[in-house]
């Protein structure tokens, strides 16, 4: 099972152990030889002793790798396990997450349990999985582009919930109107012109001091998430940084844990629907950004507008650093 | 074998053939990432005695990596080679499946009784594709699960497919492949 990036197509390979036998006739084996966990129960049965089988223990195998694509583990980790399975009949647990729709739910689990099928004769034939892919795939084809579409209409009418590509342009957006936020809220001590120039500068000198001593890990971006659970730059930050080690699932699970902490709080929110949508979870994204609409939007707003940490910048893709550099 | 360059080796006593990096070892022999060396490139004097079998398939990409197999013969059986080389031939006789890995050309090392297959080099197997890249067996399976991108049901069924036609292919064909599984450790170039 290769894949050829320049095909972009996957393809069989390795045909070390292949022979040649049609459907009806029966191959006879005395050894066997090969990879554990994937051998068809027909294979297994006298140890030493001859067994028969015929093409469908390619079928098992498929079974097994259909099983292993959508689980995430082997079907079956040895031998025994396909023997146990064999006597007790009882598949393993197909849990699949909620990146599937029921409707695939179910076809993986009628294919796996029939592609698993003890009794050679009752697993499919090659053809017929072939018919049966092809319309699951044209199907879930179609149900992605209706996602992207309506994912894409989503995002002309919600465009706070920032995307990866413009948080450069909304940070200096953010940066603005924090100022602006100050200036409504704290009337009575309203500063000059200058002074504020000044503040500003002392301000980003030292965000930009801190930003080249400290070395952002992800712990270091947790405690301050914990201590600033509103900023949504943070969380961004996090994410970043998750996705620079490939841990998507890490990156999820943190503002999952955090929006079921905190229902009310948009940042993890936020954070999440970007995450969906750069893997191209575009179902999802969608389901997150809704929930996001429902809460109060001068929340989500302060969750954009909140005064970056140090920390942020020197994360998210040195982007704002740049633009701060270039300010000075 | 010696190596001459971190990146550029010759082994097998193939001059032929420079190679660039392994790829991959088994009970058989192992795999290395190759390229026809360019004083080689024009085969033609050195590539017909050597054949075993007739390929109908020339290197159509002189001075292109391409994988090579080579099975080192004390280790492996000669009837599970034969075996390998008549069902090879037999599949590129009909010329090439899209979801068959291509043959390129099989023969006999010059100064030894070793086999050698040349195959179109792939990217990456389906086992990395599944758990990011990183070997199964370094890693325990939870670790792994969390770490791997969740799987789209659309790239499920859109893999799955390709490899049914592929086992289609195979058994209209009437060949049993007997190992099919995610990591065929046979040619494969990692992501990064």
């Amino acid at each position: 099972m290769l894949y050829s990036r320049k095909d972009g197509i996957w393809k069989l390979a390795d045909f070390g152990l292949s022979s040649q036998l049609s459907s009806k006739s029966i191959g006879v084996t005395t050894s066997i030889r090969g990879t554990s966990g994937y051998f068809a129960p027909e294979f297994l049965v006298h140890p030493g002793s001859m067994t028969s089988y015929n093409n469908k223990v390619d079928i098992w195998a498929l079974g097994c790798i259909l099983y292993e694509f959508v689980v995430g583990e082997r079907a079956f980790d040895s031998d025994y396990f396909i023997i146990q399975y064999k006597f007790c009949r009882a598949l393993p647990e197909i849990t699949l997450d909620e990146y599937f729709s029921d409707e695939d739910k179910e076809m993986v689990q009628s294919a796996v349990t029939r592609m698993l099928d003890i009794e050679p004769s009752a697993r499919p034939t090659a053809a017929d999985l072939v018919e049966q892919f092809s319309s699951n795939s044209q199907r879930t084809m179609r149900e992605l582009l209706h996602e992207v579409q309506i994912y894409q209409e989503f995002r002309a009418l919600h465009i706070h919930s920032s995307e990866p590509e413009i948080v450069a342009s909304v940070a200096i957006v953010a940066e603005e109107s924090s100022i602006n936020v100050e200036e409504t809220t704290q009337e009575g001590q309203r500063t000059t012109q200058t002074d504020r120039e000044i503040q500003m500068f002392q301000q980003q000198s030292d965000v930009l001091l801190d930003a080249m001593t400290i070395q952002p890990t992800r712990a270091l971006l947790l405690a301050a998430i914990e201590k600033e659970p509103l900023n949504f730059w943070l969380w961004h930050a996090h994410s970043t940084l998750c996705a620079r080690e490939r841990d998507f699932r890490g990156a999820i699970t943190a503002c999952r844990n955090a929006i079921q902490k905190s229902p009310g709080n948009p940042a993890p929110i936020m954070e999440l629907t970007n995450l969906y949508a750069g893997e191209a979870h575009y179902s999802m994204a969608v389901r997150y950004g809704l929930t996001l609409w429902k809460l109060d939007p001068a929340k989500v707003q302060s969750a954009l507008t909140v005064s970056r940490n140090p920390l942020v910048i020197s994360v998210v893709d040195n982007l704002t650093f740049k633009q701060a550099s270039l300010e000075l | 074998m010696m190596e001459c360059d971190k990146h550029l080796y010759t082994t097998g006593g193939d001059p032929t053939v420079l190679h660039r990096r392994l790829l991959g070892a088994g009970g058989y022999g192992e795999v290395h990432e190759a390229q026809d060396s360019i004083i080689y490139a024009n085969r033609q004097m050195y590539d017909i005695p050597l054949c075993k079998v007739p390929t109908t398939f020339r290197p159509a990409f002189i001075r292109q990596s391409f994988a090579r197999k080579l099975i080192r013969i004390p280790r492996v059986e000669a009837k599970v080679i034969d075996n390998e080389i008549r069902v090879l031939t037999e599949l590129s006789r009909e010329g090439i499946h899209p979801h068959i890995v291509a043959v390129l050309r099989i023969g006999e090392l010059p100064n030894s009784q070793d086999l050698f297959i040349d195959m179109e080099l792939c990217d990456l197997n389906l086992a990395e594709y599944i758990y990011g890249s990183k070997p199964r067996d370094l890693v325990p399976t939870f670790f792994i699960k969390d770490q791997s991108p969740p799987m789209k049901a659309s790239q499920v069924w859109t893999v799955m497919l390709q490899l049914a036609k592929g086992v289609e292919y195979l058994h209209r064909k009437a060949i049993i492949h007997r190992d099919l599984k995610p990591a065929n450790g046979n040619c494969c170039i990692g992501l990064n």
